[in-house]
């Protein structure tokens, strides 16, 4: 399985799709693995998460209380002042500025989608808290912000342990070939995807079994289902195929 | 750190429970003026009290003071120094919660008919003692992680330990509670080496936790005290309320012993997991919940999905 696939059980997404993959599951017992590397990018998605969020927080709460006009050189100020729901605009204020110090263009866009999702999770709280309240204190605004992200991401790892505990029977711990890696890079496969399908055909090697590749990242992986197969004989497929590659396999044993 | 107390009562209560034996006390007696055989089952503790809370904050001490050794320390203090400014501060911190030592005292002068109840109340002053202490302190964390330069996971992990460590009390609450009946049943408790083996068995189910629990324990604080130690001026300032800065430790070992730290209690949680014993269950904000997963999306795979 592709991480894409442990991601979409996860947050319920393509749930038609899925609905398919777990009932194919149960009809022929079919047992699913993750690679070691796709294992290690389900646990680095978390970890970026705090990363971007580590950064641009810090930057967020001391663009706030500059804005406010609180020197940052005394933080026993900063410690002490108020939000009042008129610093809704010190907040737009604050995140324009932070768009703005992205310059690199390789990053731009995604940078910006994911400081417009924290733009809406802090304002969402924001409005929250003053519909109960007319004002808060600047560290117990971001206090809060934080115990409901770590609420989040704990309930989100919970799900995640309960996902793999139920549909993964182990981790492949194999060392992939780094010149199937080369020749997946060449066609085009981001070195991350790579390893992950090297990884599979070096199991499929070893083992001399068959197994598919199921996931939903078409631009990188299923749309170049037919070069990635040249390369490595690795099957890899949206779910929705999944059974037909099933029955063409048992049928041709 | 004023929940030291409630991180390590369930390692008192597996030291407490090692020590304790159910023993069939047999004596004939005379009723009706005829003579019968009564048959009780008593539990035995190894030592007396007070001696066994001595034991206690023993096995406290080294399971926490132990990890000190495997630390690196500055210059300008020694081991044997912070290891006695250490183990005097863990044991106040044991010696000061009466609740704590009064449910210790109790396990070792209950019968069979009320020491799972004691069991209970022991379990419950854990519960409550940490979630009113460890959320307090975890909060007021919060607010240094905006001063500190300590990474934001260093955060979410010791909040993560806070709701896995109240799983872990509830899972085994319910360990009790299940071995509770198995031992009262009619069979059990006429059956004397039944009984003996079925607490054998909770004791076992019970340490094998216990143990994954304590060596999650002494990582937390192995790299709490290479945090505090670093972060402290003299022997006074050891353990005492202050603000980690990443700037005073080498950031090697730090990360080194944070890895350690949440490989482990990424372990137990999925042993936890797979035992559906993460029974914790917080309404989380859809909304909340949406954006995040936009997050996940757009950090690991662009636009390849859409």
């Amino acid at each position: 399985m592709d991480s894409s696939i442990i991601f979409s059980l996860l947050f319920d997404e393509f749930k038609n799709r899925i609905d398919i993959l777990k009932s194919i599951l149960k009809k022929y017992k079919l047992k699913c693995y993750l690679t070691d590397s796709v294992n290690a990018e389900i646990k680095d998605a978390f970890h970026n998460i705090m990363d971007f969020l580590e950064t641009n927080l810090k930057l967020l709460k001391n663009l706030i209380i500059e804005k406010k006009g609180i020197s940052l050189r005394i933080p026993e100020n900063a410690i002490n002042e108020v939000l009042e729901q008129k610093d809704a605009m010190l907040f737009e204020k604050s995140f324009i500025s932070i768009y703005n110090t992205i310059k690199d263009e390789d990053i731009r866009e995604r940078r910006i989608k994911m400081l417009r999702e924290m733009e809406e999770q802090v304002m969402y709280l924001f409005d929250g808290i003053f519909l109960e309240q007319d004002k808060i204190n600047i560290n117990d605004f971001f206090v809060k912000y934080l115990k409901m992200l770590f609420e989040t991401i704990s309930q989100l790892e919970n799900k995640l342990s309960e996902i793999l505990s139920k549909f993964i029977e182990n981790i492949i711990n194999v060392i992939p070939s780094s010149s199937l890696i080369d020749d997946l890079h060449e066609i085009g496969i981001h070195t991350s995807d790579a390893r992950h399908i090297a990884s599979v055909a070096k199991y499929q090697a070893n083992l001399d079994c068959k197994v598919i590749f199921v996931s939903f990242d078409y631009k990188h992986i299923v749309n170049k289902q037919d070069a990635i197969y040249r390369i490595s004989k690795v099957q890899c497929t949206d779910p929705l195929y999944l059974k037909y590659y099933i029955e063409e396999f048992v049928s041709s044993y | 750190m004023s929940y030291i107390n409630s991180v390590i009562s369930p390692s008192i209560l597996q030291s407490g429970l090692t020590h304790i034996t159910p023993v069939e006390e047999r004596k004939v007696i005379k009723k009706f003026g005829m003579k019968l055989l009564e048959r009780k089952i008593k539990f035995i503790p190894k030592f007396e009290y007070p001696k066994h809370v001595e034991e206690c904050v023993k096995f406290v001490n080294n399971l926490l003071v132990g990890s000190i050794l495997e630390i690196d320390i500055p210059s300008k203090f020694s081991y044997t120094n912070i290891q006695q400014v250490v183990t005097e501060k863990v044991t106040e911190k044991l010696l000061e919660n009466d609740k704590l030592m009064n449910h210790l005292e109790i396990l070792h002068e209950v019968d069979k008919k009320n020491l799972f109840d004691a069991l209970d109340e022991f379990i419950d002053n854990i519960q409550n003692t940490f979630e009113k202490k460890y959320i307090e302190e975890i909060n007021e964390s919060f607010k240094k992680f905006f001063i500190s330069d300590l990474p934001l996971e260093f955060y979410y992990l010791m909040y993560k330990y806070s709701v896995m460590f109240s799983d872990y009390i509830r899972y085994l609450k319910s360990i009790f509670k299940r071995y509770r009946s198995k031992l009262f049943s009619t069979r059990a408790l006429s059956d004397y080496k039944l009984f003996k083996k079925r607490f054998q068995n909770l004791k076992n189910k019970i340490k094998k936790i216990v143990d994954e629990m304590d060596l999650l324990t002494s990582k937390y604080f192995k790299l709490l005290f290479y945090l505090d130690i670093w972060n402290s001026d003299d022997y006074e300032d050891i353990l005492e309320p202050k603000i980690y800065y990443l700037n005073r430790v080498d950031k090697i070992v730090y990360y080194s012993l944070f890895k350690e730290y949440k490989d482990k209690l990424y372990e137990f949680n999925q042993m936890l997991a797979e035992r559906k014993a993460v029974t914790r269950k917080v309404v989380i904000d859809k909304t909340f919940v949406n954006s995040i997963k936009n997050m996940f999306f757009t950090l690991t795979f662009g636009e390849a999905i859409e």
